[in-house]
């Protein structure tokens, strides 16, 4: 039975990967930019929230819609500021100058944040933070339902925004034809940062609950490494994918962690990311390669 | 090559000059900084035979470093003389470059800086939980323990992978890499192998990387097992070719000498926020100067002549109306 229980936090543990994936996802699968510093900002959305619940006592799932408002704003800026320029650049130089811009926004941000909210380890505790309800014998937190719930929303609702809606094809229409897009009609620049604001205002969702376990100005790079390798599971450009390719994560982590320990399940991870890029570089659960 | 007299007594000049610093610069904090900034070069070079002749991004370059600091450091304090005990170092780093390198090379764009990340972080995950705690050298190595030899060593490694990675640029396989960089599918259609080409400089670029490693587990008294393995190792080098001019060789020189000096000045009158604004210089950099100190004069020059006809063709324009 305590297999089952190892099996239950993973899919938790999963979730919340997916959710910070998600974002990602969006902004490398398919505008092409390789943000590292977008574990960065799904700590900035913790830290909001955490914020919020200190000083103003809202519960971190209410302020959810408050921390993505002012992640939109930032990813707003951040786009216009850094990224872009690289709109027209040819996909192997958009992914290597992003790449390097954002490993510099991950310096500054990451040092803004320990003059902001000093280096220690902070997290919310609310009222239900511990209580667990019975499942089938097994413990289920309630964070951990709503973690789940969130996720299948997101996910699917970005998922289903992106298939259906003009605005949504629109900006798949970009990502395979810059010029023919422009051509087409589209309003190429706007639809561009709008989805960049889009892709960092869900990180404020993951922040939300990630803030509910621990949050540090340190965790940016561990969350861009699991988004990262969920990416390339999910296979790039595939929404849906993330949340199957989380859920495969989070479980493989935590039953390896009940196998071989706590120290390794990162090395774990990261063997099945090395194994999927050599065998299946274009990911799991999509259909097509991608280069 | 041909050798003009120009080509051959510059580069005499100032090999001269540098084997002979050591005499004129009193003091170990002068000479621990020129080690350090030798030691960027080098492992700058490394990268920019790999990312900036043959266009792929290594992001896992702490892992053939710390690979080979790690070998180098178990065998010399192990008791084998240092020469032997670096080479098996950097010999630990071409045959990491080989096993990761045949299958990740033919991994294209993102999927290859991906891949290495990834490797560079098992590394030090795998570092940091084996060798907690931190690496002392044995009593005897102490005491007799001097920077002049150690600067040598920086120095001759420095020399040989600017003269190796120069020679192999200017070659005919070094044409065929930049062709690579420039477009995979029509160096293929031209007849390059590609495959060969991208694991011969991938090799080479670990092999002097790891030389740098080995003279890092040389140069230090005491550090923490993992140390080596920092990401840090990953970006600095890319970082220090994008300042210099990549893919070119006088790029990471000066980019080295630019970063070890802005490093200091900045860790010295900034405190804490140093890092902060090196990442914004950082950024300004990538973003406005993408071909680095090197493209400075020629962009100064378009920008300069491009002013002038832009005015020239706005007053025509006004003319019409």
């Amino acid at each position: 039975m305590e297999i089952g229980q190892f099996v239950i936090y993973g899919v938790i543990n999963g979730s919340i990967y997916a959710l910070v994936a998600v974002g990602l996802a969006l902004i490398m699968g398919i505008m092409g930019i390789f943000n590292l510093a977008h574990g960065a900002m799904a700590m900035i959305g913790a830290y909001i929230s955490f914020w919020l619940f200190q000083d103003a006592g809202i519960d971190p799932f209410l302020s959810i819609p408050i921390s993505m408002g002012i992640l939109f704003i930032i990813g707003l800026a951040m786009y216009k500021g850094l990224f872009a320029s690289m709109k027209a650049f040819s996909p192997g130089q958009k992914i290597r100058n992003s790449m390097l811009v954002s490993f510099g926004l991950v310096l500054i941000i990451e040092n803004v944040a320990v003059l902001i909210w000093t280096a220690n380890e902070q997290r919310v505790s609310t009222a239900y933070s511990g209580l667990t309800f019975d499942l089938a014998g097994l413990r289920m937190p309630y964070i951990g339902l709503v973690t789940i719930i969130l996720a299948v929303l997101v996910i699917f609702g970005l998922h289903l925004f992106l298939k259906k809606t003009f605005f949504g094809r629109s900006i798949w229409a970009i990502s395979q034809d810059y010029q023919c897009a422009k051509l087409m009609g589209i309003h190429v620049d706007r639809t561009m940062l709008i989805a960049f604001g889009i892709g960092m205002s869900l990180t404020a969702v993951a922040g939300a609950i990630i803030s509910q376990y621990s949050v540090s100005p340190s965790i940016g790079l561990d969350w861009v490494n699991k988004s990262l390798i969920i990416v390339v599971l999910a296979g790039v450009g595939s929404i849906g994918g993330v949340f199957y390719a989380g859920l495969l994560l989070g479980v493989l982590e935590s039953v390896s962690a009940y196998f071989v320990g706590v120290h390794y399940t990162g090395v774990v991870s990261l063997v099945i990311l090395l194994v999927i890029l050599v065998f299946r570089p274009q990911g799991i659960f999509a259909r097509e390669a991608g280069r | 090559m041909s050798l003009k007299p120009k080509k051959v007594v510059v580069p005499a000049l100032i090999m001269a000059v540098l084997f002979a610093l050591p005499v004129f610069l009193k003091g170990d904090y002068y000479l621990t900084m020129v080690c350090s900034l030798f030691l960027y070069v080098t492992i700058s070079q490394g990268w920019n035979l790999l990312g900036g002749y043959t266009g792929q991004i290594n992001v896992g370059q702490s892992a053939f470093f710390g690979i080979s600091a790690l070998v180098t450091r178990l065998l010399w304090a192990g008791g084998i003389p240092f020469i032997p005990a670096l080479l098996c170092g950097a010999l630990a780093s071409v045959v990491l470059s080989l096993v990761i390198g045949i299958p990740a090379l033919r991994l294209r764009g993102h999927y290859f800086a991906i891949g290495t990340l990834a490797v560079a972080w098992i590394a030090f995950l795998a570092v940091e939980n084996l060798f907690p705690g931190v690496t002392f050298l044995p009593g005897k190595y102490v005491a007799t323990y001097s920077l002049l030899p150690r600067y040598y060593l920086f120095l001759v490694i420095m020399l040989s992978t600017i003269i190796v990675v120069s020679l192999v640029v200017h070659s005919r396989m070094g044409l065929a890499m930049e062709s690579i960089r420039e477009d995979e599918d029509a160096a293929q259609a031209s007849g390059v192998n590609i495959t060969k080409y991208k694991v011969i400089a991938f090799v080479i670029s670990s092999f002097f990387v790891g030389l740098a490693g080995g003279a890092y587990a040389y140069f230090h008294v005491s550090y923490y097992w993992y140390l080596p393995f920092i990401l840090m190792w990953c970006f600095e080098p890319i970082l220090i070719t994008f300042i210099g001019g990549v893919g070119t060789i006088w790029g990471p020189i000066i980019g080295a000498f630019c970063y070890v000096a802005l490093k200091e000045v900045f860790a010295l009158t900034l405190g804490e926020v140093n890092v902060l604004i090196f990442g914004a210089v950082f950024i300004f950099i990538i973003l406005f100067f993408p071909k680095g100190i090197i493209g400075v004069p020629e962009k100064l020059r378009e920008y300069l002549f491009r002013k002038e006809k832009g005015s020239r063709a706005a007053r025509q324009k006004n003319m019409n109306v």
